[in-house]
């Protein structure tokens, strides 16, 4: 039988439902379980955690907020798998990030939300860390005889270093290499790359590739590089490194894209596009990767890609990976890139979060992710072990590749200041990817595009000198 | 005299106490009112307004969200309109676009309106065809018209292919990037071909029998009776055309990111990337803030200027 409702009866209900939902949103949480925790500091300062004895025992739950998928998923199931086995009574919640994390993170943050521990990434090791977001790793981990930052490949450690500061623990050994198209460049009569090519051997080689095919309107059909990566700090600061020019000087006081050496390194880059034209214009969009599409012969990468690139190639080509060609300095430069592990500075839980992104360098871990071709090992002691290497699957067969790059493969600068962005973000980036794109489309020289770049950091150094 | 005046005096009674009881009824009535109201308001207050004085704030300040606002009073204004050179390129890219877009929906809606106003069989079909694209989240419209426009695998270049045009890098190239952008816009023309639509059909039938009388020919009856007749709702579409196209924000965001080389760095892009990328909210406030007064100022002109063009059935000019 139905019965109309008053408006007052609505109204009392409204009332009894809205006192009841915000009595429930202002009730204490349940109590956080007593963690058995031996020395403790957050926050402050430093945001460093300071456990010199591993606790004997966590117990609650731990947020942990990670991509969606692999690596970053079966990483972080594996690491659970035996946190959760030295602490049963831990439990680890998964939390996944959304499409613009970066905003994600700062804003749970200001609201004092983020989880306890929280993907990162080199681009954002700097941000993070200028806004006080990631706890200071360090102390615990050179306290902990677990855990040896020394057998750790140095700059894979400084990747993930800001001012001392440990702001994650890295996932892998993640240098940029030279992934190749065995069957287009054997088609197009170039040779197989060697460790020992030249960038000007790679340029005559991949003139070749570029030369191959043309449509009806005389473009290349098929170009030496894949333009996927055109203007990452990882392939574009090696060449200024290469040539020994560099972006600052004076203690980061002032900016150097203009100087001629820096610049020297930029044209032998940018002549790729320019003079050479062997790689993908920029204006050239095939609807996804050239070099997946077997449309250019090279591709400048991490080994982080290697399964996506398994999948999407399949059998239509035969590839592999070779480390990238020497700069006039004689040295394979080349940058480098990874995904990390943090801890959120104002966790109610940084000894656990610790205890948790400490094995991400563990070797039992390091070892089980090689296998399961998730990361190549970060570690020296696992990575010189060439029984990592055992059953991983192929392509790319030459892994031992990923782990040579990294002798030459050189970190960003991180030391401008917070308001003047990074090579990743704000306004460097934006300033130093405005010149390149407009030298690559051919719509500037490169004197005028970085001298204008150069007069944009400058100007912001100039302004935050304080900081 | 007694009874007489003992009954009027329960009549006092009577309409004192109908009075307080209504005066009760009354207040009542304006409580529940109030209350039913109150989670309206406070969504106001708390979501919209609050926000609002919030963001006019940190215009005034030097904020990166995760530290305190510091007051720098007018500097984030005069480093926009003195210093940052992508701002007047921003301005200059979205006023593009919104003289363009804007103009050629209205002509592109209203003719499509004449066109569907037609009494033919299966006209309802061709009108939901028309409108469906309008209910298309505008990501996946993006996304689509991304597709659409690819120069390997895209239906246009397709077309063009057939016509022995060579493929085009639509959005790849910076001469042809925002004109794509604009054209992509009459996408959505639908929405305003239905409000085109009641306006034509809301033309007194009797105007065109009394011109027709007369001898008007059929140019004379547009001309003269259905242009001037939908003029409301052309300046409806006006004002809400402007005023989304000042904040075009989503199409340059998914399928150019505002490029190449700034063709299509829409303000709303700079806005976003200062707030986000850059960590710079007393920026991207200052930026807010200035959009909102020029949307406010143009759609004030618009509405002064409806005096001279916008006609209504009574006789009476700009209602």
């Amino acid at each position: 039988m139905s019965k109309s409702i008053s408006r007052r009866n609505f109204l009392k209900m409204a009332a009894v439902t809205g006192a009841g939902a915000a009595l429930a949103a202002c009730a204490p949480q349940a109590a956080p379980t007593p963690q058995t925790i031996v020395v403790t500091a957050t926050g402050g300062a430093s945001n460093a955690a300071q456990t010199t004895t591993a606790p004997k025992t966590f117990t609650g739950q731990m947020r942990v907020l990670i991509g969606a998928g692999a690596p970053v998923e079966p990483v972080n199931q594996l690491i659970t798998a035996s946190f959760t086995g030295q602490y049963p009574g831990m439990q680890i919640k998964f939390e996944y990030t959304q499409p613009n994390f970066e905003e994600q993170v700062y804003t749970s943050a200001a609201a004092g939300t983020l989880a306890d521990v929280f993907l990162c990434a080199d681009l954002w090791v700097v941000p993070f860390a200028l806004h006080g977001v990631t706890l200071d790793l360090r102390p615990a981990a050179e306290a902990d005889s677990d855990v040896k930052l020394d057998d750790v490949f140095p700059n894979m450690l400084g990747l993930s270093t800001y001012n001392n500061r440990i702001v994650m623990f890295p996932s892998g050994l993640d240098v940029v290499s030279q992934y190749y198209n065995k069957t287009l460049l054997t088609k197009a009569g170039a040779e197989i790359p060697t460790d020992k090519w030249t960038w000007d051997d790679y340029v005559n080689n991949m003139k070749k590739v570029t030369a191959l095919q043309k449509d009806a309107q005389g473009q290349p059909m098929y170009w030496g590089l894949d333009n996927g990566t055109w203007n990452w700090w990882a392939t574009v600061y090696p060449w200024v490194k290469g040539y020994g020019g560099d972006i600052v000087a004076n203690n980061g006081a002032k900016s150097t894209w203009a100087d001629p050496k820096t610049l020297a390194g930029l044209k032998a880059y940018t002549d790729l596009w320019v003079t050479d034209n062997i790689a993908q214009p920029l204006s050239v969009d095939l609807g996804g990767s050239a070099f997946q599409l077997g449309r250019a012969a090279t591709y400048f990468h991490i080994q982080g890609v290697r399964q996506g690139l398994r999948d999407a190639i399949k059998n239509k080509f035969d590839w592999d990976v070779q480390l990238v060609p020497t700069m006039p300095d004689g040295k394979h430069r080349t940058g480098m890139g990874t995904w990390g592990m943090s801890v959120y500075s104002k966790s109610k839980m940084v000894d656990a979060g610790y205890q948790y992104v400490k094995r991400l360098i563990e070797p039992s871990v390091q070892r089980l992710m090689a296998k399961q071709m998730l990361a190549v090992p970060l570690l020296k002691s696992v990575a010189n072990d060439p029984t990592w290497m055992d059953g991983v699957p192929t392509p790319p067969k030459n892994l031992m590749a990923y782990v040579k790059g990294a002798d030459d493969a050189i970190l960003p600068y991180m030391n401008y200041p917070g308001a003047c962005g990074s090579f990743y973000a704000g306004q460097v980036s934006k300033a130093y990817q405005d010149a390149l794109e407009a030298v690559l489309r051919k719509k500037s020289t490169l004197e005028q595009a970085f001298g204008d770049a150069d007069k944009t950091i400058q100007t912001c150094l100039d302004q935050n000198k304080t900081q | 005299m007694t009874s007489i005046a003992g009954t009027a005096s329960s009549q006092n009674r009577v309409k004192s106490f109908v009075s307080a009881l209504t005066a009760t009824k009354h207040r009542r009535d304006t409580i529940e009112g109030y209350l039913f109201i109150l989670p309206v308001v406070l969504g106001l207050l708390i979501f919209t307004l609050g926000p609002m004085v919030a963001s006019l704030y940190f215009s005034f300040t030097k904020f990166d969200i995760l530290s305190s606002p510091i007051w720098i009073g007018l500097g984030n204004y005069i480093t926009m309109f003195t210093q940052d050179q992508y701002f007047w390129l921003s301005c200059k890219v979205t006023l593009i676009y919104a003289f363009t877009s804007v103009p050629l929906g209205i002509i592109g809606g209203f003719m499509l309106a004449l066109l569907l106003n037609q009494k033919v069989k299966g006209i309802a079909f061709f009108r939901t065809c028309f409108y469906i694209p309008t209910v298309v989240p505008a990501i996946a419209s993006a996304v689509l018209w991304s597709w659409l426009m690819n120069p390997d695998y895209g239906l246009i270049n397709a077309a063009l292919a057939i016509l022995h045009i060579p493929p085009y890098s639509f959005l790849g190239q910076p001469e042809t990037a925002l004109p794509s952008l604009v054209l992509m816009s009459l996408w959505g023309i639908g929405g305003g071909m239905v409000i085109y639509l009641a306006g034509l059909q809301g033309i007194p039938e009797s105007l065109y029998e009394a011109a027709k009388i007369d001898g008007a020919n059929e140019w004379d009856l547009f001309w003269h009776i259905t242009i001037p007749m939908m003029t409301p709702t052309v300046f409806f579409n006006l004002v809400m055309g402007l005023i989304g196209a000042f904040q075009v924000f989503i199409q340059a965001f998914v399928m150019t990111s505002g490029g190449p080389l700034h063709a299509t760095y829409f303000y709303n892009l700079m806005l976003y990337e200062r707030a986000f990328g850059f960590l710079q909210m007393g920026m991207a406030s200052s930026m807010a803030w200035f959009l909102c007064v020029f949307i406010l100022v143009m759609t004030l002109l618009v509405f002064r200027s409806s005096t001279f063009w916008v006609f209504y059935e009574t006789g009476e000019e700009n209602q």
